[in-house]
């Protein structure tokens, strides 16, 4: 396969996959199926009984549903339009929520950004937990695959269990019109054993495929695979183990880059955070042979104080984007406005060409003016950031105490300096991640 | 746990509309893609769409099986294509203009290279365009793209290696 074969698929690929969603189809002004003629051939007279009996049968059973629909029909209500999604937002979003204290309980919410509606949610039953998600990002806001895992070990009280290794993966698909409007069905990926705890998942643009990052702190071992998502087949695997280097984080915060061909990563190695990239296609199968350092920077030990102004030392969540050319990511700020709050959040772009000097895209609020009554302060945690926006949350905590007390969690969206409430619930919630 | 697949019941067999909804749903958008590809005009490919769903509709009774319905949608698309290609008067390049701009996004979405290839793409003739999009965006195979256009497998084989060197040759004069 040459290369220009290579850039025809990615550019048609791309074009695709910038048609999002269809008109829906008005089947009622159609004209009605037409039955295929069929053969005539000579019958008994009395082989006609069964099915004008049946016919009848069915005239009359119809009938009947038609009297008991009219009887019990309420009025139908007027179909209310959604409001329009701003440019640039998701129209779908997938939340991973901790419903209680001891880390047990967990659902995945796939909601409508538009009318701020849950669509459909799913609770992991006792013992199991939704632990990762990912969505296809790009152009498809429909796409979603999470993991599910199995808790590990026996716990001490009021300790979270551990549920490291996902035994079974999903693909969420949310299909507009129809009922119901999500899917959820189960993939053919298998756990691999032993497997390594995984610290992040991301499907590509076209859905096909997924990269998986996992490591683990003991053995120092940590890979990055690529699956099939429809075969469920594991396709690629580099792995890498410590040699004295001290990681403080292992690979994580993946993204697909040049369509399907590229996976990149970020990774701490010693006081350094790196994004690196990954060919596919090219051989090798050590992590860190293989894969290139494209963009870097110092992690401090500890942050003393938030900046004032969009000076971060440190930027969180350093994703690359598509085209490999720039490193998007979030850096909290001290909000000067009324009330002041450390809850603002920067969203910065690192061009590759010119990477010492980051541009601001945005500087994002506090959703309110006003906090609502006997809260603390906002907290804001970005979840995902590309180029059309951040996802994040903002908590409200209750000043009896945050760490065992109702915690409410307010899902925002935010692009530029618009940030839109997905919803809010009061919920004992310790964690919650939104996804696009 | 396993989830129920949760896809339309199957207790509406028999239903044109039923199936016919249910299959719009899981095809409608592959299939407005594949008609945005050969006619770069998004309005356009979804009116070929529209028109091929009506068509399976009106013809549901004489459907051999309800597993031929994507192939029959597939190829009533493709002809669709054809004769929404044969009624243009002109090539199907977008004209400039404020109204044809990409927006930011799907700048950000596509690089400069992948637009100059789409730009080569939509310059060839329908046939090569066609097989192009069935072999490289389809992943099919010369056998299945042959089926699909109607035509010998040499003719695609063909048409697509024709295809590639006149991108490759525009994509030169361009840079």
């Amino acid at each position: 396969m040459s290369s220009l074969e290579d850039e025809i698929r990615d550019a048609l690929r791309s074009e695709a996959g910038r048609l999002r969603e269809v008109r829906p189809l008005s089947l009622e002004s159609a004209p009605r199926p037409v039955l295929a003629p069929r053969r005539r051939q000579a019958r008994p007279p009395w082989t006609w009984l069964a099915p004008a009996t049946a016919a009848a049968l069915v005239i009359v059973l119809a009938i009947a549903l038609a009297i008991v629909r009219m009887e019990q029909s309420a009025p139908v209500s007027p179909v209310v339009p959604a409001p329009p999604v701003p440019t640039g937002f998701p129209r779908y979003y997938l939340g991973l929520a901790q419903l209680r204290n001891d880390g047990t309980g967990t659902r995945v919410v796939v909601g409508d950004v538009a009318t701020g509606k849950t669509l459909a949610a799913y609770n992991a039953p006792a013992g199991e937990a939704f632990v990762t998600a990912s969505g296809a990002g790009g152009t498809d806001d429909r796409t979603f695959v999470v993991a599910e895992a199995t808790a590990q070990g026996n716990p001490p009280p009021h300790a979270s269990p551990y549920y490291p290794y996902p035994r079974a993966w999903y693909l969420l698909r949310v299909l507009p019109g129809s009922t119901p409007r999500v899917t959820m069905t189960r993939l053919a990926i298998q756990p691999s054993n032993p497997e390594l705890p995984i610290t992040d998942v991301t499907l590509s643009a076209d859905g096909r495929y997924l990269a998986v990052a996992a490591g683990e702190g003991l053995t120092l071992r940590a890979d990055i695979r690529v699956y099939s998502v429809s075969t469920g087949q594991l396709l690629r695997t580099w792995s890498m183990v410590s040699a004295g280097t001290l990681i403080a984080r292992y690979p994580g915060n993946l993204s697909w880059v040049n369509g399907d061909r590229t996976v990149a990563f970020d990774i701490y190695l010693g006081s350094r955070e790196q994004v690196r990239t990954v060919s596919v296609t090219a051989p090798g199968a050590a992590l860190l042979t293989v894969s290139h350092v494209v963009w870097s920077q110092y992690v401090p030990a500890v942050i003393s104080s938030f900046p004032k102004s969009g000076t971060a030392p440190w930027c969180g969540l350093p994703t690359l984007t598509p085209d490999g050319r720039t490193v998007l990511c979030s850096a909290p700020y001290l909000y000067a406005g009324k009330p002041p709050s450390a809850a603002a959040t920067e969203w910065l772009a690192y061009s590759l060409s010119a990477p010492a000097r980051p541009r601001v895209l945005a500087l994002i609020p506090p959703p309110g003016p006003k906090l609502p009554k006997g809260m603390r302060p906002y907290e804001w945690g970005t979840a995902r950031v590309s180029a059309s926006g951040v996802i994040g949350f903002y908590g409200f905590y209750e000043p009896r105490g945050a760490a065992s007390g109702p915690v409410t969690i307010s899902e925002y969206i935010a692009r530029g300096t618009t940030v839109r409430q997905l919803g809010t619930g009061v919920i004992p919630v310790m964690e919650m991640r939104v996804i696009w | 746990m396993d989830y129920a697949d949760t896809r339309p019941s199957d207790t509406v067999a028999g239903r044109a509309d039923a199936h016919v909804t249910a299959l719009y749903q899981a095809h409608a958008l592959s299939l407005a893609r594949l008609a945005l590809l050969m006619l770069g005009d998004q309005a356009e490919a979804q009116d070929v769409v529209q028109d091929a769903f009506l068509g399976l509709y009106r013809r549901w009774g004489a459907l051999a099986s309800t597993d031929a319905a994507p192939g029959y949608l597939r190829t009533s698309v493709l002809n669709g294509c054809r004769t929404a290609l044969r009624r243009r008067s002109r090539p199907a390049v977008p004209p400039a203009g404020p109204e044809h701009l990409e927006s930011a996004e799907a700048l950000a979405i596509q690089t400069e290279e992948q637009r100059a290839v789409l730009a080569a793409v939509r310059r060839l003739p329908a046939r090569q365009r066609e097989a192009l999009v069935l072999r490289y965006y389809l992943d099919m195979t010369e056998d299945q793209a042959a089926q699909a256009m109607r035509v010998s497998r040499g003719t695609v084989k063909s048409a697509t290696s024709r295809a590639v060197a006149a991108v490759g040759r525009m994509l030169k004069e361009g840079s």
